[in-house]
């Protein structure tokens, strides 16, 4: 090791710290809060090519490093980094679609969560869709009476849909803020309780809250406070 | 009659093994299909009855109205009950390609209905087609996830 130049070290330095302070931490968070969200978050789309990017840079030094083969400890060390990273990218990927899988139609009629989601998602969204529309058409639907026959709606009297499964937002989650935050209105227990005293939630910076998600949504969603 | 059936159907479904299937009951699901028509040919006569005696279906509340009503929800529920034990198992059937993978054994595939079998491979297909976009596979890994 002592023999090996100055200037490389410090590149490798350099390189080691990219990794470490950025991208793959903000991977983590990003991957943390997708996990603890019942909703679909938005598509980390810049983030994630980076990402990308860098496993493929990652693979390239493997794979030199290892061809040269003086050096066994710095190449394992490589590869636990690199594992890590696709080990972080697949798993923020597939929690996603399962959240699609599950939310599906759901997410299709609405705006807002249909936006969240990247191209491929997208596709894979309304192939997904028009999958299980066609088999339940096939298996359930084409057999009931004409006015029973929507996927979205009980019958033609229903005025919205009201078949729709959605992500359960009144669910508990663990979070923290990274700075003071003040005036989040909490949005538990009864509608009327709410009205006459409203009351209204701080948050240290760096203290864990048990609270219930419909509350800091917006605050999740705009980077100020972490799911954990 | 009357969501009896179809409350069965969704019990057995219930009942199950979390996350495991059992056979399509293919048998007490066209039992309740039936009722579903039985119970439309009842509202429409009651209607019809109705609309005989010049009665208006919009503001007469009478026992044929509420017949008819009756016929009416329990086709609801019916439907209900039905589209519940579909999606459900549709839900497990996905859960599927990720636990076991796209191929599935000969015991798990007889317990599948033949449009159940479809819908797998169309899922799988569709699964495949975005992991080779993104070029991610993300069926691997999976058990370090649950023990991370």
């Amino acid at each position: 090791m002592a023999s090996s130049s100055g200037a490389e070290e410090a590149s490798l330095d350099d390189y080691a710290s990219l990794i470490a302070t950025t991208d793959v931490e903000l991977l983590k968070r990003a991957w943390r809060n997708e996990k603890a969200a019942p909703e679909i978050l938005r598509y980390e789309y810049r983030l994630i090519s980076r990402v990308k990017e860098q496993i493929q840079l990652m693979e390239e030094t493997v794979e030199e490093k290892s061809s040269v083969g003086n050096d066994p400890l710095s190449v394992s060390l490589y590869q636990m980094d690199l594992d890590r990273t696709q080990f972080l990218l697949r798993s923020y990927l597939r929690i996603r679609i399962q959240k699609i899988e599950k939310y599906m139609f759901h997410i299709l009629k609405t705006e807002e969560l249909w936006s969240r989601l990247s191209k491929d998602e997208k596709d894979f969204a309304r192939t997904c869709t028009s999958d299980l529309n066609q088999h339940l058409e096939l298996t359930v639907l084409s057999k009931l009476p004409e006015n029973y026959q929507s996927v979205l709606k009980q019958s033609i009297t229903s005025e919205e849909d009201d078949m729709v499964p959605e992500p359960q937002l009144d669910t508990f989650v663990l979070c923290r803020s990274k700075e003071y935050l003040t005036g989040i209105q909490l949005e538990d227990g009864p509608a009327d309780d709410r009205q006459f005293s409203s009351k209204l939630f701080e948050m240290e910076p760096g203290v864990l809250h048990f609270i219930c998600y419909r509350s800091i949504k917006a605050l999740v969603e705009s980077g100020k406070i972490d799911l954990l | 009659m009357y969501g009896r059936t179809a409350c069965q159907l969704v019990k057995e479904f219930a009942s199950g093994d979390k996350g495991q299937l059992v056979s399509f009951n293919s048998d007490l699901f066209q039992q309740v299909v039936a009722e579903c028509s039985q119970h439309l040919l009842e509202l429409q006569s009651l209607i019809r009855k109705m609309e005989e005696e010049r009665l208006d279906i919009q503001t007469v509340r009478n026992a044929d109205y509420y017949g008819a009503l009756i016929h009416h929800l329990t086709l609801v529920r019916n439907k209900r009950c039905l589209m519940a034990y579909v999606y459900n198992r549709a839900e497990i059937i996905r859960n599927l390609l990720w636990k076991i993978g796209h191929v599935l054994p000969q015991e798990i595939e007889e317990k599948l209905s033949h449009a159940e079998g479809e819908y797998f491979k169309k899922h799988s297909a569709a699964l495949k087609y975005y992991m080779s976009k993104v070029m991610v596979d993300l069926t691997v890994g999976q058990m370090e996830e649950l023990s991370g």
